[in-house]
């Protein structure tokens, strides 16, 4: 491994494409095992959401705590720490239909076309899907791209002011099977 | 003044033919992975397809079909 892997900032923001369960993909509805492929490639660009800004990745962990009587008297602690939830946070510089989605509480994918019930979503307001994270380099090159299901939701959203609003959505891993982390260089770099 | 009435000459009528709607089959995926068109489907995806598509992936055996 080339030691300016530790040196150099490699990775400088990321794209994310989303893709909720029950979309139409060459006339396949997404679902927790239809995933769509990366041909055409529009398959997850038609359903991107825009510039990542920041990526932040949280594990949440649980310990079990054992204490055992020790061989050379009193006791003995060990630790047992499970991991539990994944988490990625994105900050996304645009806003795209599943953020006004969950922001206005729809129980249905925004249309335009018809009149929608804002916050009839009483419920946890979340979004299923599969989702595509590309990390890319300063040369505009896809680093590190990621495939997984998980559960959208707005973590934090600035509001509406004099500023840009910025929305922040937590990620849920909530499956992993596909085994598509692929490694674009970023090893190597 | 008098009217004075085109003749139009009947042309004979094309016939329009729909084309056959293609037989849909609703299959199950067996193996640990299938492509089907663009998308990747995981073992236990039921997914309706053509009759083209199914007869692919069960003489693959990636598939079995379970009803239209």
């Amino acid at each position: 491994m080339a030691a300016q892997y530790y040196l150099q900032k490699r990775i400088i923001g990321g794209f994310a494409d989303f893709i909720p369960h029950g979309e139409t993909v060459d006339a396949l509805t997404t679902s927790p095992t239809v995933i769509p492929d990366d041909d055409p490639v529009e398959n997850w660009t038609d359903y991107n959401l825009g510039c990542v800004q920041d990526v932040q990745f949280d594990s949440e962990t649980e310990d079990e705590e054992d204490y055992c009587p020790a061989e050379t008297g009193g006791y003995s602690k060990t630790i047992t720490r499970t991991t539990v939830r994944d988490t990625m946070t994105l900050t996304l510089k645009d806003h795209s239909e599943p953020i006004f989605r969950l922001l206005f509480g729809l129980n249905q994918k925004l249309t335009g076309a018809t009149g929608q019930q804002p916050f009839e979503n009483l419920g946890d307001r979340e979004i299923t899907g599969w989702l595509r994270l590309r990390g890319v380099g300063s040369a505009a090159e896809a680093l590190a791209i990621v495939k997984v299901e998980v559960k959208m939701r707005i973590s934090d959203y600035p509001g509406w002011n004099q500023t840009a609003a910025k929305p922040v959505v937590e990620l849920e891993v909530i499956a992993n099977t596909l085994n598509d982390l692929t490694d674009d260089a970023i090893l190597t770099a | 003044m008098k009217k004075t009435t085109k003749k139009t000459q009947e042309q004979p009528q094309e016939e329009v033919t729909k084309p056959a709607a293609p037989v849909m089959l609703k299959v199950e995926i067996t193996a640990p992975r299938a492509k089907v068109g663009s998308c990747i489907c995981a073992k236990g995806a039921v997914i309706s397809i053509t009759k083209e598509q199914a007869d692919a992936l069960v003489g693959a055996e990636l598939a079995k079909i379970i009803g239209i």
